[in-house]
Parts: structure tokens; C-alpha cells; sequence
């Protein structure tokens, strides 16, 4: 009898640490917002800044969806938010008339809406594919292709500008940045529907799952019959087309562009994926855990306004808890 | 007839003998072969390259980026990366910057340690916390860069006299210059002579191992990236030497040109090789490819594709150098 006690003592006890291991993010999160609205006395948790904070994060967003891809395969994309930066570009210059005459050192035509949105999305994808070739052709590691991609696209979107930021894009993207349903804005909607439809791909689709085999072990992936390098390839497209996505977003967000914006992006974005506890060796890491690190690091830099810290200490102390949130991550999860 | 064909096999055995030799010259230094080619083509663009003033010029520039990546050299060769060695600089540098008033000695004391200390942070995080060194040294990047913000959202003017003349000190080679050539040559014998170098070398290559033949891996890793913090802290305070002021945007984006130009120097970007001096001609070649650029007016835009090219084909290169070795290795020749 007392050796069933013990026993089964025993297994809650490991089906408890299990579960704090397994939901390790979503309880520090937890943490976090009861904390942020005892500091901020409440203000953190009212709906309207709860709005707030979710459009402010669905650009971030939807990059660090398409990064998961990318980490899942064990690479990184360190080009995806120059890639954003570049849609936008494409998108504002491209898009509006108005724009393109006060351009007047840049190269980028006037495209016409439509026409400049579909280039610049498939534009980005393009990109991706570059970058993934790059990757399982050349064998040159990701992090070194994709961050000289991202000098080479900065370096193009300046050129389409002639270095100018873009202050009168068409006015289709400000309306959809203001276009709001049930209190929340279009942009989050976009990201919310994005989010479930990677989380479905990636848990019931086939190439999900080859997703993760890969990035568990490529070589008895491939063994296994899985085309591992168009796979991997298909995981840069993707995290490519989403940051051409993104770059949509960005403009709707913001009203403007400049080609030098987004500098603060990619750390941001990378740090929410691996806050996630999305792991840079691949084959680990969830869509949900990546959202929940998107959603802790928007809800920091928000509640870090409302105490009025100014926006560089802001970066400081988003850094040090960026590592302690990874390091009490990792002492939870004993396997990673 | 068997003479004639004797000759001929004697002709080949000596054609295929001076081949193997220059491939061997080219396989020990390609890289400083490339950097004389680099400087004879620049030579030929560029009438005004081959001035002292100009090549005098050339190595001050190239002395920040120099230190920086003697440090970020020892974190490649260990298996990491350090992206926090250029941010760590301009901390230190503003720090060096607001407490001169105190005397240049304190100040630099003060400046170096500041860098240190967020070198041993980046090697407790990667040790300690096992956090990978890309996402440890990514947060303190953000971590450094934010705090020099905070001291100064703006350059501080330094008015010592001490560093105006410092500034114009040394004729050809100038005293940024010469710490750069210092620190090199420490470096070196230390690589050379030490059996902490060796460990370096060895983690790299293959951690378990190491460890399991009994290196003290956590200690040796600690070490190179608080060394590498050191060394951004020096660098800080040569900025303000060079720049006379603290700078806190200073520096941006060399966090990659310092891997990019130790890859042209040949390093393994996956950790376990490279050379120091290789790795500095590297330094030298990507900052000629820069100064020529600048000196034929090329449009900064371009500038930044033509540096991408650049580093893709640098890292390219030394990735078929690697396949092509370990082939030779298992094919045993």
C-alpha cells in the first residue's frame, strides 16, 4: 500500500515537473502579466492596451512565425526583416503615385497597388529560394548567406529610394492599418490567422512533420525518404514569403517606411522565437511556444512605456531578461 | 626510345612536382598572396592608393576592426561566435569618454574592465547557462548598445590634450595602429606557446572529446570571451583616440564585418582552425576592398552589395577549402 503511495507520488511528481518542462513559457508568461499589472497598477490588463499591445506585435509576429520554420531545419534567417523592409519599399514607392514623385534619385518605377504588392511578395519568396539554395547547394552556412543577403536587399532597397524614406505610400495601407473588428485592428487578425494556419501546417501537414525530422536528424531524414533539401529549401521560402508579408504589415502598421528601418527588428524577432524556446540546433520548438515569446517580449516593451523607462535602458533590460528567460528555459528542459 | 620516354616521365614527375609545390605555397598562403593582388589590382585602380598618406590611412582603419577581431577570432576557433564585440566597444568607449576626468590611466583601467566584465557575462551566460553563444552574445549586443545609449544618446567630445596628441602621434604608423600590431603579436606568441591555446583549439575541434581527454572546457570558454571582451574594451578606448570622442553608435554592423574578414582570412567558421596572422591579412583585405571603393567613388549602396559578394565569396571559398581537405583526409593523401 505505501509502496503504491510512494509510487504514485513518484509519478506525479515527475508528471508535474513534466508539465512545468513542457508549458515552462506559458507559465513564465502567466508570471509575467500578474506582475505587470500589480507594477503598472492595473493598467497593464485593461482591454485597450491589451489592443495595444497586439498590434504592436503582429509584425514581430509574423516574422518570428517564419524564423520558426527556418530554426526547425537547425538554420536561421537573418536576412527576413530586410526582406520585410524591402516589400515595404516595393509596396510604398512602388504603390503610390504620389511617392514616386518625390523619388526622384531612386530606381523603382511606379507599379501600380496591385502590381507592386504581388512583386514584392514574390519578390520576397524568390529570396527565400535564393537563400535556401544557398544553404543546401553551397552548403554555405545560413547564418553567413542569409545576413550577406540581408547587406545585398539593404543595399537594394536604398538604391530604389536613392535612399529616401517613403512618407506617402497609398492610402489603401493606412485604411487597413485603421480597419478594426471588434475592437482589435486588421493587423492582428492577419497575424492570428497566419499563426493558426503555420501551427495547422506544421502538426497535420506531411512536410510539417518532415520539417521536424529534418531538424532532428538530417541525415536519417534522408534516409528515410524524406527530400530533405527541398524541404529545407520550402522552410526559407516560407519564412521569406512571410516577411514579405510582414513588410505589408509594417507599412499598414506605420504609414511609412524608411530603408533603413527595421534595424531593431531582427533581434527582436529572433529573440522571440528562441524565447519560445524554439531551439537554434532545430527539430524543437512549437508555433504556440514562438506566439506565447512574441506576446512576453511585446507585453515587456510595453509595460516598460507605461513605467516610462526611456527606449535605450528599454533595450538593456530587454536584453538581460531575453537571456535569463532562454536560461531558466533550458534549466527546465534538461533534454534541449 | 625508352631514353626519350624516360626524359618525358622525368619532364612530367617534375611538371606534376612544381605543380604540387605551388599548390602547397598557395594551400600554406593563398591568403597573403590574395591580399598582394588585391593591393597591385587597387594599385592599378587607383592611382592615389599607393600613397604613404593613403596606406597610412588604410591601417588605422583597419586597427579597430583588427582588435575586434582578434577576440572574435579566439570565440570562431572555440565554435561561437561573439556579436556583442562591436556594441561592447562603443559602451567602453563612452565610458572611457565621461570619466577622463579622472585621468587617462583610471579611465582606461575603468573602460577595459567595463569591456571585460561584459565579456565574463557573455562566457558565464555560455557556460553556465548553457545558452548558445550566438543568442548570449545577440542579448548583450542589445544589452551594451542600449546601456552607451543610456550614458549618451550623442557622441561625447573628449577635450584632453593628452589624446590630441596621441591622435597625432607617430608618423607612418599611428598609435592605433601600433596597439593593433601589439596586441597581434601577443596573441600570437600566446597562441604558439600555451597550453591554454592548444585547449582552444582543441574545444573547437571537438568538445566532447576535449573534455573527456580532461581540458576544462567551461573554464577555457569563459576565458575566450572574456577575452574577447577585453579586447573590445581596449578597442573602446582606441576609438576615442582615433575619433576624440566616445562614440555610441560606433561601430555598428562590425560585429559581422569582423567574422566576415576572419573567414577571408581562412578561419573555420565552424570552430577547431585558423590562423591569427591569416585572419589579420583577412582584416587588411576587406578593409582594402573598402578604401578602393571609397577611392573610386562608388555609390554606398553598391558598396553594400559589392561587401556582400564579398563576404559570400570569401566564406564560399573557404568552405570548398574544408570540403576538399577532409576529402584528401579520408582518402588519405
Amino acid at each position: 500500500m505505501s509502496i503504491m503511495t510512494n509510487t504514485l507520488a513518484k509519478t506525479t511528481a515527475r508528471d508535474a515537473r513534466r508539465l512545468l518542462a513542457d508549458h515552462a513559457i506559458l507559465i513564465i508568461l502567466l508570471l509575467f502579466i500578474v506582475f505587470a499589472a500589480i507594477v503598472s497598477k492595473g493598467r497593464f490588463i485593461q482591454i485597450g492596451n491589451i489592443a495595444v499591445i497586439l498590434f504592436q506585435c503582429s509584425v514581430i509576429g509574423v516574422l518570428a512565425l517564419g524564423q520558426t520554420f527556418v530554426m526547425l531545419v537547425a538554420g536561421i534567417d537573418l536576412s527576413v526583416t530586410t526582406v520585410a523592409i524591402l516589400a515595404a519599399v516595393v509596396m510604398g514607392a512602388g504603390g503610390s503615385e504620389e511617392q514616386q514623385q518625390m523619388n526622384l534619385a531612386g530606381i523603382l518605377p511606379f507599379l501600380g497597388l496591385v502590381p507592386s504588392i504581388v512583386v514584392a511578395i514574390v519578390g520576397a519568396a524568390l529570396i527565400g529560394l535564393v537563400n535556401g539554395l544557398a544553404v543546401v547547394t553551397f552548403r554555405i552556412p545560413a547564418f553567413i548567406s542569409t545576413l550577406a543577403m540581408s547587406l545585398a536587399l539593404s543595399g537594394l532597397a536604398m538604391l530604389m529610394t536613392g535612399g529616401s524614406p517613403i512618407h506617402y505610400p497609398n492610402a489603401f495601407f493606412s485604411a487597413f492599418g485603421a480597419a478594426k473588428l471588434l475592437g482589435l485592428p486588421s493587423t492582428v487578425y492577419v497575424f492570428a490567422i497566419l499563426a493558426l494556419a503555420c501551427a495547422f501546417f506544421l502538426t497535420r501537414s506531411h512536410i510539417g512533420i518532415m520539417l521536424y525530422a529534418i531538424g532532428g536528424n538530417p541525415r536519417a531524414a534522408g534516409l528515410a525518404g524524406i527530400p530533405v533539401r527541398t524541404v529545407t529549401v520550402l522552410a526559407y521560402v516560407v519564412c521569406s514569403l512571410l516577411g514579405g508579408i510582414a513588410g505589408f504589415l509594417f507599412l499598414a502598421r506605420t504609414g511609412s517606411v524608411a530603408p533603413t528601418s527595421g534595424g531593431g527588428l531582427l533581434l527582436s524577432t529572433i529573440a522571440a522565437v528562441v524565447v519560445g524556446g524554439v531551439s537554434l540546433s532545430g527539430g524543437k520548438g512549437t508555433i504556440q511556444n514562438a506566439v506565447i515569446g512574441t506576446l512576453l517580449l511585446a507585453g515587456l516593451g510595453n509595460l516598460m512605456n507605461i513605467l516610462l523607462v526611456s527606449p535605450h535602458l528599454q533595450d538593456a533590460i530587454s536584453g538581460l531578461i531575453i537571456v535569463l528567460a532562454i536560461m531558466m528555459n533550458v534549466r527546465l528542459n534538461p533534454a534541449s | 626510345m625508352t631514353q626519350s620516354k624516360s626524359t618525358a616521365d622525368a619532364a612530367k614527375n617534375d611538371s606534376t612536382g612544381a605543380i604540387t609545390r605551388l599548390k602547397a605555397l598557395f594551400a600554406g598562403n593563398d591568403v597573403f598572396l590574395i591580399l598582394i593582388a588585391f593591393v597591385v589590382l587597387a594599385a592599378i585602380a587607383s592611382p592615389s592608393f599607393l600613397t604613404a598618406a593613403n596606406l597610412s590611412n588604410l591601417l588605422t582603419q583597419s586597427a579597430l576592426l583588427g582588435i575586434l577581431s582578434v577576440g572574435q577570432f579566439l570565440v570562431v576557433v572555440i565554435g561561437g561566435f561573439d556579436l556583442s564585440v562591436a556594441a561592447v566597444m562603443a559602451l567602453s568607449s563612452l565610458v572611457f569618454a565621461k570619466t577622463i576626468g579622472y585621468g587617462f590611466a583610471p579611465a582606461a583601467m575603468l573602460a577595459i574592465a567595463a569591456g571585460a566584465g561584459c565579456g565574463i557575462f557573455n562566457g558565464l551566460v555560455v557556460t553556465w547557462g548553457r545558452v548558445q553563444p550566438l543568442i548570449a552574445t545577440l542579448a548583450m549586443m542589445g544589452i551594451a548598445r542600449g546601456l552607451a545609449l543610456t550614458i549618451s544618446e550623442r557622441s561625447v567630445l573628449v577635450s584632453a590634450p593628452l589624446i590630441a596628441d596621441l591622435r597625432d602621434m607617430g608618423g607612418f604608423l599611428s598609435v592605433p595602429t601600433v596597439i593593433w600590431f601589439i596586441i597581434v603579436a601577443i596573441a600570437a606568441v600566446l597562441l604558439a606557446s600555451t597550453r591554454q591555446a592548444l585547449h582552444v583549439f582543441a574545444i573547437g575541434g571537438n568538445e566532447t572529446t576535449s573534455r573527456l581527454a580532461g581540458v576544462a572546457v567551461e573554464k577555457v570558454k569563459l576565458g575566450v570571451f572574456a577575452t574577447s571582451g577585453l579586447l573590445s574594451g581596449i578597442a573602446g578606448v582606441v576609438l576615442v583616440i582615433r575619433s576624440n570622442s566616445g562614440v555610441p553608435l560606433g561601430g555598428s554592423g562590425w560585429e559581422l564585418d569582423t567574422i566576415a574578414a576572419i573567414a577571408i582570412g581562412g578561419t573555420n567558421l565552424f570552430g577547431g582552425e585558423g590562423k591569427l596572422l591569416r585572419a589579420m591579412a583577412g582584416v587588411l583585405i576587406y578593409q582594402l576592398i573598402a578604401n578602393v571603393m571609397n577611392l573610386m567613388a562608388v555609390d554606398p549602396y553598391y558598396q553594400n552589395i559589392v561587401r556582400a559578394a564579398v563576404i559570400i565569396c570569401a566564406v564560399g571559398l573557404s568552405i570548398l577549402r574544408l570540403r576538399s581537405a577532409s576529402r584528401r583526409a579520408i582518402l588519405g593523401r
